[in-house]
């Protein structure tokens, strides 16, 4: 067990690492992850190993804790945001007894949790993120309405990304957004065919923007169609590939079947005007509503756990303001050691 | 004469991070606020800091895209690949170095900027 879970971590640490390591903070919109998750990551961390602690006592299993979580990239992104640096946090200025699992051992149970989330490749090693198996995509895909009219789906996807960002910031976009594959579609759509699926799953969080007034759907699926072309999806929900993606795509589909300029034009102006909203608000606000936007898809975790997530937020908010009094935020950073920093064998914390 | 931000004086060539492949020609148009996107024209290289979510409503008619902050994966990488447009990023003072109206050819594979006229 000890050894599973010593290479389980040092997996995880080599996909973190690919991933993050092509990151410069300073672009992060609106606010970095040194800027906000030293500010209340202990906080939430330390509510997050006690709800799993309530969980596992009343006898909930693992399987069952996973699927409080939306998608297996919440769980990862939980994971690199406030859990494993936050509970490290919490060992080093003793702010816990961690009397059931300690920090290492914690972090390969929550690893365990996201294999039950997503059995195929859950640390993405190989550069694919399979959430749905592929025979379960072969269904998906035959019952879709194909259309070889591509020329304004790049937009409308990068529409509905800037969305997402807008919605959630660069920091949570696991919140609306998954991207599935990639996976080998040759079979049905003739050599060299790869398919990307983009399920964005919560595009009206009106419990986070209760002003937002959606004309989009809140969940849809785009299917992606590529030629000759390999991506890799990582960490971060960053696609590699060798050449961009636009000039290879061939097919798409849309689930609900909706008209992609119409969407493209409606979530681009809420785009915009969402950024605006933001940007106008204080660094002090845009810090809080970060850490709720955080809270936010752990809805369903911390009902089941005994606390409303709101609840749980306020106590991380009310943190992050006598923090602010001690410490003021930190600047973005261009380089760390994230291998380090999310190491639960390590003392590293910033 | 001015003292302040950098020059381009002799310099032909900027050189930053390859972050979407393909080259391409355009006139430079440097955006430093949602206000000047009214100014971006069909064809544009738009020059920014940094891009952030509100771009959208210009990034679908530039050619091409260049800011001085930002790895491979910022907003202004993922969306250029996305849109199968040239991308530099990382070219410090690109936005005070390039003028509005400056022909540039944007090398998204090599991660370099020339200034043609």
């Amino acid at each position: 067990m000890r050894g599973e879970c010593e290479s389980s971590i040092n997996e995880f640490l080599d996909s973190v690492e690919r991933a993050f390591s092509r990151v410069d903070e300073r672009a992060f919109w609106p606010v970095s992850g040194s800027e906000l998750f030293p500010l209340y990551s202990e906080v939430q961390a330390m509510q997050v190993y006690k709800g799993f602690e309530e969980l596992v006592e009343r006898g909930v299993t693992l399987r069952e804790i996973a699927q409080l979580f939306p998608t297996p990239s919440v769980m990862r992104q939980l994971l690199t945001s406030t859990l494993v640096v936050g509970l490290k946090v919490a060992r080093k200025y003793r702010l816990m007894n961690f009397t059931r699992w300690g920090v290492e051992e914690f972090t390969c149970l929550f690893l365990q949790a996201l294999r039950e989330k997503q059995p195929r490749d859950p640390l993405l090693t190989t550069g694919k993120n399979h959430v749905w198996s592929e025979g379960e995509v072969r269904e998906m895909i035959a019952e879709l309405e194909w259309s070889r009219e591509v020329r304004a789906v790049p937009k409308a996807v990068v529409a509905l990304d800037s969305l997402v960002w807008a919605l959630y910031f660069d920091l949570f976009v696991a919140n609306g957004l998954e991207i599935a594959g990639p996976y080998d579609v040759s079979d049905t759509f003739g050599p060299d065919r790869t398919l990307l699926i983009r399920e964005y799953h919560d595009l009206a969080p009106l419990e986070l923007w209760p002003d937002l007034k959606p004309k989009w759907p809140g969940k849809l699926r785009i299917y992606l169609v590529y030629k000759g072309v390999q991506p890799e999806v990582d960490w971060l929900l960053h696609i590699r590939t060798s050449i961009p993606l636009g000039a290879a795509l061939e097919l798409y589909a849309v689930d609900p079947p909706l008209d992609i300029n119409s969407l493209r034009e409606a979530t681009a102006e809420a785009a915009y005007r969402q950024t605006t909203n933001v940007a106008a608000m204080g660094k002090l606000e845009q810090l809080r509503k970060g850490v709720e936007i955080s809270y936010y898809p752990l809805r369903n975790f911390f009902e089941a756990s005994g606390e409303s997530w709101r609840t749980a937020a306020l106590k991380a908010i009310a943190g992050l303001e006598e923090h602010l009094h001690l410490v003021p935020p930190q600047p973005a950073k261009t380089t760390r050691s994230y291998r380090s920093l999310f190491d639960p064998r390590t003392e590293t914390i910033e | 004469m001015s003292m302040g931000g950098p020059r381009l004086r002799g310099v032909r060539e900027l050189k930053g991070i390859a972050a979407s492949q393909g080259v391409a020609t355009g006139k430079v148009k440097v955006v430093v606020s949602p206000a000047d996107f009214s100014r971006v024209e069909e064809g544009d290289v738009l020059v920014a800091k940094a891009t952030d979510p509100s771009y959208v409503l210009v990034l679908g008619k530039v050619s091409a895209v260049v800011t001085e902050y930002g790895g491979v994966c910022s907003h202004a990488a993922i969306v250029s690949r996305e849109l199968g447009i040239p991308c530099v990023v990382g070219i410090e003072g690109a936005t005070k170095l390039l003028k509005d109206g400056m022909l540039v050819e944007v090398d998204g594979n090599e991660g370099r900027v020339r200034i043609l006229d």
